[in-house]
């Protein structure tokens, strides 16, 4: 086991490193923004003439996503994936391997410090989303459901089990690239599967039970959907059920990312110059 | 003094650069995030160059001192912030299909063929890009790969290939068209002595053939020595010297880098 | 005469790809998968809310089918274009790759978007057409060859405008050195412009996603001039639209390569 210290170093560094970007940082925010007034644009449509869709009324789709999209922002495990697979298609994994540092414990450590910056850019956003559905007239307040201060304490370790999920998940797509020569499809078509399946695309409350059950039992939801409906005071009796699905993927997926990077890291004697 | 023969003419060539400086940590980066500090760093200074049709020149200077911005100033790759340039009467910057088709860049540390497939794909894409036809397309491959001595590679993945191969490689992608001229920025890096010895020899053979003019940078002494009769100093993006490569190593043993031996030459003016 | 050249590198970069992609079976087969993937995806999005609501803005099942076949069928042709090559661009000005674009005669911009082209995207195609013609089966609209024709026309213009809007969002890489959250940025406004149907769209919004931000013209327009319902004025409106785009993209670029100051040693 390495030395702790190295992975705060890492956190720290990362954090400082999406810091430097700020082109990046504030365009994040706004388009974080951007999406939210999307779907109120699609949900505004559909809700025409219609009090509730789904046993759903506008004012909660509209917080579920105010909660959902900023939330579903804040995992940064992508990029650090997409990095990864680039540096051992070019060969330059050997970085890690020629010093005192566990990967999949950098991998995790790396995103945990860019997905920190990104919360505070996605905190600052949600504050100016919510400030801008009040200034949308004195009946603007309607347009949201009032969020739970209970739920949002209850959302917080939801996100983190389901954030440390989606990292293990993402690092084992990245060291497909030990064995594949282009898994950047692969990647693109993950992150839309996971995005569906989280509720950030479409509320999960609207789909068929059984398939929602089904959903309910992956550590996808915990992404956005968890959070959202915890954050509206919703699901709050079943917590403790949730919580024990989420700690049981975070220990499987663990121990699959483990045995995988185990196989797949000897073929990288394969490549580089 | 304007030679008529010059296939290169560059007169008062300046090219700065723009560079973003953060002061280190994260209450660095934190500032960086409200205020940008840029600091504007001079690449090349007021530099003059005439170069004849088959000359071969090399081009030599610490990291840093503006070497390989000169060669993309010549390549069209980069415009001058001031100054002319005139390469085969043309205006690099302008970047006209005919100067493109009559010059080539090969560069040591990047590289155009595609990974997955023979090299051999990665010329069929070159002979269209630069319309070369049939005929003189399979004469050209066929000179170029008996003269590196690839012969039997050229099906083989480029990913599977050592390094000397791959640059041989390159050079062929880069020569198929019989260019006039060629820009090579360090195109032996990182390769052994006898690959880098065969290099030297096929390009020196390309000059005496061809009368084809080379523009090299290379930090190898055995580089400049071997292929370059004439050799331009660059340092922090002045023009230093421009004379008889001999003359400048006249006392330089063959195995010094060429950082060491302009070192010993100049001293501490470095 | 510049125009035929650069086509004929087109071809010879296709050809290349299609060698690649022969050469690696896996890589063939993943990418089917994967885009089959992304198109059921896509499809359960308008199925779940078909589940719980009759029409979307007054655009019914059936209108909204073919909505998203459309939407499917651009994405397809786009991903087997160019969409890999443009992904690239950024890449290659931040790494110095482009150096070697820039060194030949070949529009370096074309060379870049197109020496990705990816056939394996081409069968997300095919789910497409079915889509299309199951939605216009049940809308009972039996389909004259001008109205195949009208549609075919619209697409390529179409997928025209993506390739600018595209090479738009990465040209700022001349510039900034990270443009993740420009990816961000543009799939959020891909994706609800393709999903929000035209009818959610009024006044404002609809010039702004039509005009100034066309990607609400990408699905629409094919899906309104197959039922004839774009008109004289509705093409002017967007082969203009689809024209400034390009000016405005070629601008750009040019201006880019103009500052491009080529990483690396």
């Amino acid at each position: 086991m390495r030395r702790p210290g190295i992975y705060a170093a890492v956190v720290r560094t990362a954090f400082a490193d999406r810091v430097a970007w700020r082109a990046d940082a504030f365009f994040g925010a706004f388009m974080a923004l951007a999406r939210i007034a999307f779907a109120f644009v699609l949900w505004s449509a559909i809700f025409d003439g219609r009090a509730e869709v789904g046993g759903l009324s506008l004012p909660v789709v509209t917080s579920y996503y105010l909660v959902a999209v900023f939330v579903y922002q804040i995992d940064q495990s992508g990029s650090s994936a997409e990095m990864l697979a680039a540096e051992i298609r070019a060969g330059r994994f050997g970085a890690y391997l020629a010093r005192p540092v566990d990967p999949l414990a950098w991998f995790l450590a790396a995103s945990a410090g860019r997905s920190a910056f990104q919360a505070t850019i996605v905190a600052f956003a949600a504050a100016l989303a919510a400030l801008a559905f009040s200034l949308l007239g004195p009946g603007a307040s309607s347009l949201l459901e009032p969020l739970d201060p209970a739920g949002i304490l209850a959302a917080l370790p939801v996100l983190i089990s389901g954030l440390f999920s989606l990292g293990l998940i993402k690092f084992m797509t990245a060291i497909l690239a030990f064995k594949f020569q282009d898994i950047g499809a692969f990647q693109i078509a993950q992150n839309c599967l996971v995005e569906f399946l989280s509720g950030a695309l479409i509320p999960l409350a609207l789909m068929p039970g059984a398939i929602r059950a089904a959903l309910e039992m992956t550590p996808f939801p915990a992404l956005a959907s968890l959070p959202a409906e915890l954050a509206l005071g919703r699901g709050l009796e079943s917590l403790p059920g949730t919580a024990m699905v989420l700690v049981g993927w975070n220990v499987a997926l663990y121990a699959a990312a483990r045995a995988m990077y185990a196989s797949l890291s000897t073929r990288y004697e394969e490549f580089g110059s | 003094m304007h030679d008529k023969s010059s296939i290169i003419r560059a007169r008062g060539l300046s090219r700065s650069y723009r560079k973003t400086v953060k002061a280190e940590g994260l209450g660095g980066s934190l500032r960086s995030l409200v205020r940008k500090r840029i600091k504007i760093v001079s690449a090349l200074c007021d530099f003059d160059l005439d170069l004849g049709r088959g000359e071969m020149l090399g081009v030599i200077g610490p990291n840093g001192a503006g070497k390989t911005t000169l060669v993309k100033l010549l390549a069209g790759i980069m415009r001058p912030d001031s100054g002319e340039l005139e390469i085969l009467g043309h205006r690099p910057r302008e970047r006209s299909d005919a100067f493109l088709s009559r010059m080539a860049l090969v560069m040591g540390q990047k590289s155009q063929l595609w990974w997955d497939l023979p090299a051999s794909d990665s010329f069929l894409l070159n002979k269209a890009i630069y319309g070369i036809p049939e005929d003189r397309y399979r004469r050209s491959l066929e000179r170029l790969a008996s003269g590196l001595e690839v012969e039997s590679l050229l099906d083989a993945p480029v990913r599977s290939l050592s390094l000397g191969e791959r640059m041989r490689m390159e050079f062929i992608a880069a020569m198929l068209h019989e260019p006039d001229i060629v820009f090579l920025d360090e195109p032996t890096i990182g390769l052994d002595a006898p690959a880098q010895k065969r290099i030297r020899e096929f390009l020196r053979r390309e000059n005496a053939e061809r009368g084809m003019t080379l523009v090299l940078t290379s930090h190898y002494m055995g580089d400049i020595r071997s292929l370059c009769p004439r050799t331009v100093l660059i340092l922090e993006g002045r023009k230093a010297y421009d004379g008889g490569t001999a003359e400048l190593f006249a006392d330089v043993p063959d195995e010094s880098d060429v950082a060491d031996a302009v070192e010993r030459i100049y001293g501490g003016e470095l | 005469m510049k125009v035929l050249k650069n086509l004929r590198c087109v071809r010879a970069l296709v050809v290349a790809r299609l060698s690649r992609y022969a050469s690696e079976s896996g890589s063939f087969w993943a990418a089917l998968i994967v885009d089959t993937l992304v198109f059921f995806i896509q499809a359960a999005v308008f199925w779940v809310i078909y589940l719980n609501v009759d029409d979307i803005g007054g655009w019914d099942k059936w209108r909204s089918v073919f909505f998203v076949g459309t939407f499917t069928l651009v994405d397809g042709l786009y991903m087997t274009l160019y969409f890999f090559g443009v992904l690239g661009i950024p890449d290659a000005i931040s790494t110095g790759r482009l150096d070697l674009y820039l060194a030949k005669p070949f529009d370096p911009l074309l060379h870049l978007a197109f020496e990705r082209f990816n056939p394996g995207s081409l069968f997300l195609s095919l789910p497409a057409f079915l889509l299309i013609a199951v939605a216009a089966a049940n809308m009972g609209a039996a389909p004259r060859a001008g109205d195949v024709a009208a549609y075919l026309g619209a697409l390529s213009l179409m997928l025209i405008l993506v390739f600018d809007l595209m090479v738009l969002v990465r040209v700022p890489a001349f510039r900034l050195k990270r443009l993740g959250a420009a990816n961000v940025a543009e799939g959020a406004l891909v994706e609800f412009a393709f999903r929000v149907p035209p009818s959610a769209y009024r006044g404002a919004l609809k010039l702004v996603f039509r005009v100034f931000l066309p990607y609400g013209l990408i699905a629409a327009f094919p899906t309104e001039a197959f039922f004839g319902e774009t008109g004289v004025g509705g093409w002017a409106a967007a082969i203009a639209v689809v024209a400034a785009f390009t000016a405005l993209m070629r601008l750009a670029w040019r201006r880019g390569l103009a500052r491009y100051e080529s990483a690396g040693g």
